[in-house]
């Protein structure tokens, strides 16, 4: 055996083991390539597991032409473009000038200017992609924003339509509270809204995405059995651009399409008016109770859960595990309907934000909209009308101060004295 | 009487006729190398300031700024001008004073001190700070994020070699002098000592590597790949989790092992102490400001409401002051394990003045 000068035998211990690994981990990952746009992993898995699976090679074929239409149509993370949309003002969806101040890497020029602010504010959590799938997102509850379906939660405009950009805006500069978005009120308005425009991008991109995978499989598009040359004629090029078209329409038309909020009743948070929200929030037609609790902890039905992780068919196991392993997502978590008496409302607290949350709901996390009279319909209809809803706000805006030591329907425990 | 060989000629200076030594070694290699550390640890800080406002990139070119030589760079516009860039020219004008610093310490201790042990050391400082400065300059000119972690890797292995030298360098008591006079000094704290267990010295030394490898970690964390997978990042933490208790458990029990030793080594594992009790304590802070809080606290009623504020001064000041405090974590324990070395007798001929060493003419 070796021995040291001492004499004595030289053997690997821990402090050479901690010495070797100081040494070592520097040097490690020197080397990093160019980031690029992730594809969608898990709707290539869900698409197969509901229109049949492809061979390996299929899908590595498939895989690489979705790839190289998506970079042809939308470009990279470094060199973000979009094509001329005709009938569309891209521009003012995403602005080149704006993509470029978001895109790329972190740097800024001798004035500030910034570049690449969603890779320094964003991208960690959000990923590279917009897949919601950055690098901390297994740590944070709830999970970041999937961006690639287009839906996000808190917004003014009805069901599964897209957000205005006011409504990104006001998530942006106010963050969400009690959850791991920040709010960016530091950055300059410019620098915000760079980062809306390039939000949009990704959205707009994953959707299209995910609508080239769908038709894919339902054979309208082939890319199983497509070369590079056939891509790059000028049919190809057409059909996806007018599903740009087709997509980045919808986002511009939801500028209109903000709910409209009436004024609130005279007896808005009156006594009277919160004693009607109340009957309201456990009555059959607006239901609160159901998830939220009889006591709005939020203690209500907690087994559903929401549309993103519905895609992973997270009740059938054998399926997800197909996500799971491959890496495709992040283990599906439950829906948590909110603890109303925190007095904390993660789309915002003004009045006209619990509006927008009741009158359209939360659609990608299973809250619904609320259900509501048509316009000319009389007292006789059971349904909601503009007043109940403000009513519900109020009570909703009320629960925070309501004794919890006092429920409704309080039973005592304790025996009466004789 | 120790009885060690003199490891160079140099250290072996021989006793004039009457016992006396031509000259003592002089106290300014160790008061420049103090002034390297002095000035590198801020330099962490300011460079942890730069990471954390991701400012890497604020300035494009490099050595110079912005065309200028680095020295001439209009001091009226880098004060009033952006942020990133305040922080960043800073960071380089600090770099660089390090290094003229590192430079005049060679310089001195090549003048001033026969050993080859220190004038190695020397030597071995300034190659360490030019490639401290290479890898920050080309993680500018090729804007490489890993580049960037090394650079934040070998800032604080450059303090650690710093303070160990600091320790080497300085005399013991009662034979400082100037370089050219050979006065001698008196009233020193002396370093040497009778050799302590070998415990301590073991603690220390495998509490300094851990510290280390805490470090990389966090560095890991705060230059992760823009696109790496969930799994690196939670590898990481998780890793970067474990290690702490390590660390807290290594560095307390150096601590308190030091509690009853002489008041120099006593400060520095109370400060030790210290610093590792407010660490862990920093980085749950630099969690929540962050990424909020954890373990469904943030459903708890007194901090629901709570919301992060990107860039805001609190969440820059709480992260960069975590980087920092773990920079003199390492810093201290680097202290400590050399002073317990040097004490014990590790590399003896490099430490142990020769007066000290032959036949003891000196004593």
């Amino acid at each position: 055996m070796k021995q040291d000068k001492a004499g004595r035998p030289f053997r690997i211990g821990p402090t050479w083991i901690a010495a070797i690994a100081c040494l070592a981990a520097p040097g490690c990952g020197l080397v990093a390539p160019e980031p690029r746009f992730r594809t969608n992993e898990a709707y290539l898995i869900n698409q197969e597991i509901k229109q049949g699976d492809l061979e390996q090679s299929d899908r590595t074929v498939l895989r690489r032409n979705l790839k190289n239409l998506m970079v042809a149509a939308f470009g990279t993370p470094n060199e973000p473009h979009v094509p001329e949309l005709e009938g569309i003002d891209a521009k003012q969806l995403f602005d080149p000038a704006k993509l470029a101040i978001a895109a790329g890497p972190v740097a800024s020029d001798r004035f500030g200017a910034p570049k690449g602010l969603y890779r320094e504010h964003c991208a960690h959590c959000h990923g590279i992609t917009g897949d919601g799938n950055g690098s901390t997102a297994a740590f944070l509850n709830p999970y970041p924003r999937d961006y690639r379906r287009g839906l996000f939660k808190f917004k003014s405009t009805p069901g599964a339509e897209p957000p205005t950009h006011d409504d990104l805006l006001r998530v942006m500069t106010n963050g969400v509270p009690g959850t791991a978005m920040p709010s960016f009120r530091l950055l300059n308005g410019d620098e915000i809204d760079a980062l809306i425009h390039y939000v949009r991008y990704l959205a707009i991109r994953g959707q299209v995405e995910r609508a080239l995978i769908e038709y894919s499989f339902q054979g309208e598009l082939d890319l199983v059995e497509a070369t590079r040359e056939t891509l790059s004629e000028p049919e190809s090029a057409a059909f996806v651009k007018s599903e740009i078209v087709a997509v980045a329409t919808r986002w511009r038309q939801t500028e209109t399409l903000a709910t409209t909020v009436p004024s609130p009743p005279a007896d808005f948070e009156s006594a009277a008016s919160i004693e009607r929200g109340r009957s309201l929030f456990f009555g059959p037609i607006a239901s609160c109770v159901k998830c939220h609790g009889e006591t709005a902890l939020g203690d209500g039905t907690t087994t559903d859960y929401d549309e993103w992780a519905k895609e992973l068919m997270p009740n059938e196991p054998d399926k997800l595990a197909r996500f799971l392993d491959r890496g495709a997502a992040l283990e599906p978590r439950t829906i948590r309907p909110r603890n109303l008496r925190l007095n904390v409302f993660r789309g915002g607290r003004r009045p006209v934000d619990l509006y927008w949350r009741l009158h359209n709901g939360i659609l990608a996390s299973g809250m619904p909209a609320a259900s509501m009279r048509s316009d000319g319909a009389g007292d006789d209809d059971p349904r909601l009308a503009p007043d109940d809803l403000w009513h519900l706000v109020a009570y909703v805006r009320s629960l925070p101060y309501d004794a919890l030591s006092s429920p409704r329907d309080a039973v005592s425990y304790q025996r009466e004295r004789p | 009487m120790i009885e060690t060989r003199p490891r160079s000629r140099a250290d072996a200076i021989p006793p004039q006729g009457d016992g006396s030594w031509p000259r003592s070694r002089s106290a300014w290699p160790a008061r420049l190398s103090a002034c390297v550390v002095a000035a590198t640890f801020p330099l962490i800080w300011v460079g942890g300031l730069v990471t954390t406002y991701d400012a890497g990139m604020a300035v494009e070119d490099w050595p110079g700024t912005y065309g200028y030589n680095l020295f001439l760079y209009p001091w009226t516009t880098w004060w009033a001008g952006p942020f990133d860039l305040f922080i960043e020219h800073g960071h380089r004008l600090l770099g660089a004073l390090v290094g003229v610093l590192t430079i005049g310490l060679a310089a001195v201790t090549f003048a001033c001190d026969p050993r080859a042990s220190a004038r190695g050391a020397a030597v071995g400082a300034l190659v360490l700070v030019c490639l401290q400065g290479g890898l920050g300059g080309l993680r500018v000119l090729l804007d490489a994020r890993a580049l960037a972690m090394a650079h934040g890797c070998v800032g604080p292995a450059f303090l650690a070699y710093a303070v160990a030298m600091s320790v080497h360098l300085v005399p013991s008591r009662a034979r400082t002098g100037s370089c050219e006079s050979g006065r001698s000094g008196a009233g020193r704290v002396p370093l040497t000592g009778p050799a302590p267990e070998r415990a301590p010295l073991k603690t220390a030394a495998l509490a300094t590597a851990f510290v280390y490898l805490q470090l990389i970690l966090g560095a890991y964390i705060r230059h992760i790949p823009v696109d790496a997978s969930v799994n690196a990042f939670r590898f990481a933490v998780l890793f970067h989790l474990a290690l702490a208790v390590v660390v807290f458990a290594y560095a307390l029990a150096l601590a308190w092992s030091l509690r009853r030793a002489r008041s120099g080594l006593r400060l520095l594992a109370a400060s030790l102490g210290a610093a590792t009790v407010a660490q862990p304590g920093l980085g749950a802070a630099v969690w929540v400001v962050k990424y909020g809080w954890p373990f469904g606290l943030s459903e708890t009623y007194a901090i629901a409401g709570s919301t992060i504020v990107a860039n805001s001064f609190w969440q820059a000041m709480t992260v960069t002051a975590h980087v920092a405090i773990g920079s003199a974590i390492l810093g201290i324990s680097t202290a400590i394990t050399a002073v317990l070395a040097r004490r014990s007798g590790w590399g003896a001929a490099a430490v142990v003045e020769p007066w000290t060493v032959v036949g003891g003419a000196a004593r």
